[in-house]
C-alpha cells in the first residue's frame, strides 16, 4: 500500500474510509495496550531480577550445603512433575550404601513428592527386589546385560567407588537397559541424587536430622526361605578389604571364627563364588555342619539369595561392611570384625538408630586386636545364642 | 470485526468509486498511509516476542518459588540458643575477671567428653591465661591440672549426701545448690568473678544432642586432649589387673539380671587375673546402697577406701594403670580411654543417648586413643559362642588384656 498506488487504483469507497478510521483506532488502542504490557514485563523481570539477586545473597549466607540442598530438592520436585516415568538408579555401589541410604533415599522421594510408585523403574545389581519392596515393581538387574567379569572390568574403570556423578558404567548400563526394554522418554533419579543430599552427614557437616529428614527407613521384609538349609545356622561371609584386608592374621581369625561356630552349630557360607567388585572371599570348602548356596546363586540373584539366606539364619558373622548392616534390618543380629578403621564411624551411630526406630537386630563391630579382651568380659555368660 | 478482517476488506477490489470519494484521492492516501504507519509500529512492537518473554519470566518464577520454598527460612530455637551463647562467652572472656569455672555436679564421662575439653577450647580460643581460671568441681577432679590456676572442691563445702542428691548428669541452667556453692566459692573473693557454668556448654551443645547440628557443632567448640595419669596416694595395687565399675543408669539399670551379670563377670575376670573393684563412686545417687559383687581373692576393691573429696582423682589413678576397663555404658567408661586404656562397656538397654558415644569415638579417634567397646548384653552369648572353643578365647589375663 502506498499513495501513489491509491491515487493509480481508487478502489475505496467511504464506507471503507470510515472503516480505515475505525481501523487506525482499533491498531493504536492495540498498540498502546502492547506497549504498557511490554512495559508491565519489564517491570516484572527487573523486580524477577532483584529477587533472585536477593535469593542468591541470602543463600550466600546460608550454610553452602543449605544452598546445595535447597537446589537439589529442586531438581528432585522437577523429576517429581514431569510425569514421566522414573528411572532410579542404576546403583552398581556397597551394599551397606544400598540398604542404609539408597533406598531409603529413594522411599522418602516417592513419599514426599507424591510420585506414584507404577512410574518407577528400578535398576540394581544382583536382584536384591526384597531390599526395594513396593518400589520396584519395575526391576531391571544390570547383571542380566553384563557378565560379572565384564561388570567388574567396567567398574575398575571408575576413579572413586561411590557414584556421586553419572559414571561411564551407569552410562552403559542404562543404554543397555533401554535397548532392551524399548527407550521411553523417562527422568532420571540417579544415587548421585541421594550422594549430593547426604554427604553433608558423612562430611561430619549436617545432623542426623537431616539425614532422617531425606530418608524412609523400614524393616527390609524377608524373601522366601532358600531350600535345602539346616533348620538353624549361622550365616558367615568373610571377605577382604580396606578394614579388613587380606593378611595371615585375618584369615587365621576367620578360620578360628568357622571353627568356633561349626562346633556349636551348622554354618552357611554366603559367598556367592563369582566376583563382580573388587573384593574377594575367604574361601570355605563344603562340608561337615558347614553349607554354601553358590549353586543356588546366578550373578543376577546372588545378593537376593544371600538376603534369604541371612534372614533364615540365628545370626550373621563376618567381615566388616555391607552385609553386616542387611542382616539387622532383617532382624537378624550381627557381628563385623575389622583390623583397620578405615571406615566411618557415622555409619555406625545412623545404623544404631535406624535398626532401633525400624525394631531391627544389633550390629556388634569388633577390632580383631579387641578380640581377647572381648573374650575375657564375656566368658562368663553361658553358651547358645 | 477484527482489524485484520477490516485490513482485507480495504485491499480487496470494491464497486466503482463514486464521484465525491474521486474527489478526496489524497485523503484517502492518507489515511492509507497513517494505517500503514500504524501496522508498522505495531508490527514493530514483535508482540510474539513478549509473549515469549512473559512465558520464560513465568518459568523462571516457577523456578524461583520452588528455590525459596527449598530454603531453610529460620534456624531451630536450640541452634538460636546455641548463638547467643557465643555472644555470652565473648562477654566473659572480655571481661578482664576472673572466671569461675563451674560447678560441675554432673556425670563424669560427660564431664571428660564434653566439659574439660570445652573449657579448654574456651581459654586457648579467648587466650585466657590459666591463673584466671578457678574450676570448682567434685572428688579432686585431676583433669583441671593444666588449665586451672585454682581449685575448690564441691565436697569440701558441703556433705556428700547433699551433693548425691542434688547432683544432675546435666544442667540446663544454675540450681539452688550450686547457687549456694559459688556463693560460698566467691564468698571471700576480692573481685566478683565472671561465671563459666556448664549450662552454657550444655546450651551450644544442644543442637547437637537434639540432631540440629552435626557433630561439628561439638567438635568446633572443644580441645580434647589425652589425660596424662593423676599421682595421688594409692592402696597396693596387682601388677596387672583389670579395672571394674559397673554403676546403674538408664543405659544399664539396677535388676537382678543385671546384678547377676556383674557377679559373672567380675568372677570370670577373676579366674584368670587381678580386678580392682573402682566402686560406682560419686556419680551413684546413694552411697549406701551401692552393689558390690561376691570378692574373690583376686577382686581388690578400693571403693572402701575412696575419700570422697578425692574419690574421683583416686579412681583415675588406679584406672590409668589399668591394663583395661569393664563395666557399664557411661562414666568411667569414656574416662578410661583418655589414659590410653581400652574400655569395654556394657548397655543392656537400648534405646540410650548414642550421641556420647559418637563423640567419644570421634575424640578418641583424633588422638588414636585405645578403643572404646561398647556391647549389647543381651550380645554376650553370641560373642561367646564366637569367641570360645576356638583357640583365640579364654587366654590368660596377660595375654588378654592389651
Amino acid at each position: 500500500v502506498s499513495g501513489g498506488r491509491a491515487e493509480q487504483a481508487p478502489r475505496r469507497d467511504d464506507d471503507g474510509l470510515a472503516d480505515l478510521r475505525r481501523l487506525k483506532k482499533s491498531v493504536d488502542a492495540h498498540a498502546r495496550q502492547v506497549e504498557s504490557l511490554k512495559t508491565d514485563l519489564k517491570r516484572l523481570r527487573a523486580a524477577y531480577r532483584q529477587h533472585a539477586a536477593y535469593t542468591e545473597k541470602l543463600e550466600g549466607f546460608l550454610p553452602r550445603q543449605m544452598a546445595d540442598r535447597a537446589r537439589l530438592n529442586e531438581r528432585l520436585e522437577r523429576i517429581a512433575a514431569s510425569g514421566r516415568p522414573i528411572v532410579v538408579g542404576p546403583w552398581t555401589g556397597e551394599v551397606g550404601y544400598e540398604v542404609l541410604y539408597w533406598e531409603p533415599f529413594v522411599r522418602w522421594f516417592v513419599q514426599h513428592y507424591e510420585v506414584d510408585r507404577s512410574r518407577l523403574q528400578v535398576i540394581s545389581r544382583g536382584g536384591p527386589v526384597s531390599w526395594y519392596g513396593d518400589l520396584a515393581s519395575r526391576y531391571a538387574d544390570a547383571l542380566s546385560f553384563f557378565s560379572p567379569d565384564e561388570f567388574r572390568d567396567f567398574a575398575a574403570t571408575r576413579a572413586w567407588l561411590k557414584q556421586d556423578e553419572v559414571t561411564a558404567l551407569d552410562g552403559e548400563i542404562l543404554r543397555r537397559v533401554r535397548s532392551a526394554h524399548g527407550r521411553v522418554r523417562a527422568s532420571l533419579l540417579h544415587p548421585s541424587l541421594m550422594f549430593r543430599a547426604l554427604k553433608g552427614y558423612w562430611g561430619g557437616r549436617i545432623p542426623l536430622k537431616d539425614v532422617f529428614g531425606s530418608t524412609v527407613h523400614r524393616r527390609l521384609a524377608p524373601p522366601a526361605l532358600l531350600p535345602g538349609l539346616p533348620p538353624r545356622y549361622m550365616a558367615v561371609r568373610f571377605y577382604f578389604r580396606s578394614s579388613f584386608p587380606d593378611t595371615p592374621e585375618n584369615r587365621a581369625l576367620a578360620s578360628r571364627t568357622l571353627a568356633a561356630l561349626t562346633a556349636a552349630g551348622d554354618v552357611v557360607v554366603l559367598n556367592p563364588g563369582f566376583r563382580v567388585d573388587d573384593h574377594h572371599d575367604y574361601a570355605v570348602d563344603r562340608g561337615g555342619r558347614i553349607h554354601t548356596i553358590d549353586h543356588l546363586l546366578t550373578p543376577e540373584r546372588n545378593l537376593e539369595v544371600q538376603t534369604a539366606a541371612i534372614a533364615g539364619a540365628d545370626a550373621f558373622v563376618g567381615s566388616y561392611g555391607g552385609f553386616s548392616y542387611l542382616a539387622p534390618l532383617l532382624g537378624v543380629k550381627s557381628v563385623a570384625f575389622y583390623s583397620a578403621h578405615t571406615f566411618k564411624t557415622l555409619h555406625l551411630e545412623l545404623a544404631e538408630r535406624v535398626f532401633e526406630r525400624v525394631g531391627g537386630s544389633s550390629l556388634t563391630v569388633l577390632n580383631t586386636a579387641d578380640m581377647d579382651l572381648v573374650a575375657g568380659a564375656v566368658s562368663a555368660v553361658a553358651g547358645g545364642t | 470485526v477484527s482489524w485484520q478482517t477490516l485490513i482485507g476488506r480495504w485491499l480487496a477490489p470494491g464497486p466503482p468509486r463514486t464521484e465525491e470519494a474521486a474527489a478526496s484521492p489524497r485523503a484517502d492516501a492518507e489515511q492509507a498511509a497513517a494505517l500503514k504507519a500504524a501496522v508498522n509500529q505495531v508490527k514493530a512492537l514483535d508482540v510474539d516476542d513478549a509473549r515469549k518473554s512473559a512465558l520464560a519470566l513465568q518459568r523462571a518464577m516457577r523456578r524461583q518459588i520452588v528455590r525459596g520454598r527449598a530454603m531453610p527460612v529460620s534456624r531451630p530455637p536450640q541452634v538460636r540458643a546455641a548463638a547467643r551463647v557465643l555472644h555470652r562467652l565473648a562477654h566473659i572472656a572480655s571481661a578482664g575477671r576472673p572466671i569461675l569455672v563451674g560447678p560441675w555436679t554432673g556425670d563424669v564421662g560427660l564431664e571428660l567428653l564434653y566439659w574439660v575439653p570445652f573449657v579448654r577450647w574456651f581459654a586457648l580460643h579467648y587466650r585466657l591465661p590459666a591463673s584466671q581460671f578457678h574450676v570448682v568441681s567434685r572428688g579432686g577432679a585431676p583433669w583441671y591440672a593444666d588449665l586451672a590456676g585454682t581449685y575448690t572442691d564441691i565436697l569440701s563445702l558441703c556433705s556428700e549426701s547433699d551433693y548425691r542428691t542434688a547432683r544432675a548428669r546435666t544442667r540446663t541452667s544454675l540450681c539452688g545448690f550450686e547457687r549456694g556453692i559459688v556463693r560460698r566459692v566467691c564468698g571471700g573473693a576480692a573481685e566478683r568473678p565472671m561465671l563459666l557454668h556448664p549450662a552454657l556448654m550444655t546450651r551450644l551443645f544442644t543442637p547437637y544432642w537434639s540432631d540440629d547440628a552435626s557433630i561439628e557443632q561439638v567438635a568446633r567448640y572443644t580441645l580434647p586432649r589425652p589425660l596424662q595419669p593423676p599421682s595421688c596416694a594409692l592402696p597396693p595395687l596387682p601388677h596387672r589387673f583389670v579395672a571394674v565399675q559397673f554403676a546403674f543408669g538408664p543405659e544399664f539399670p539396677d535388676t537382678a539380671a543385671n546384678r547377676a551379670w556383674i557377679d559373672r563377670t567380675v568372677a570370670s575376670l577373676a579366674q584368670s587375673g587381678d580386678v580392682v573393684w573402682l566402686g560406682a563412686g560419686l556419680d551413684a545417687p546413694h552411697a549406701a546402697g551401692e552393689y558390690t559383687p561376691p570378692l574373690g581373692a583376686r577382686v581388690h576393691r578400693v571403693d572402701q577406701l575412696l575419700v570422697p573429696a578425692q574419690a574421683m582423682a583416686m579412681q583415675a589413678a588406679i584406672l590409668s594403670r589399668a591394663h583395661a576397663f569393664v563395666g557399664a555404658y557411661g562414666g568411667l567408661s569414656f574416662v578410661a580411654p583418655f589414659y590410653g586404656v581400652t574400655s569395654v562397656a556394657f548397655y543392656s538397654t537400648r534405646g540410650f543417648f548414642p550421641h556420647h558415644r559418637g563423640v567419644a569415638e570421634h575424640m578418641l579417634g583424633r588422638h588414636d586413643r585405645q578403643s572404646l567397646i561398647v556391647l549389647d548384653v543381651a550380645d554376650s552369648a553370641l560373642l561367646r559362642r564366637l569367641t570360645d572353643a576356638s583357640g583365640n578365647a579364654r587366654p590368660s589375663a596377660a595375654a588378654r588384656v592389651p
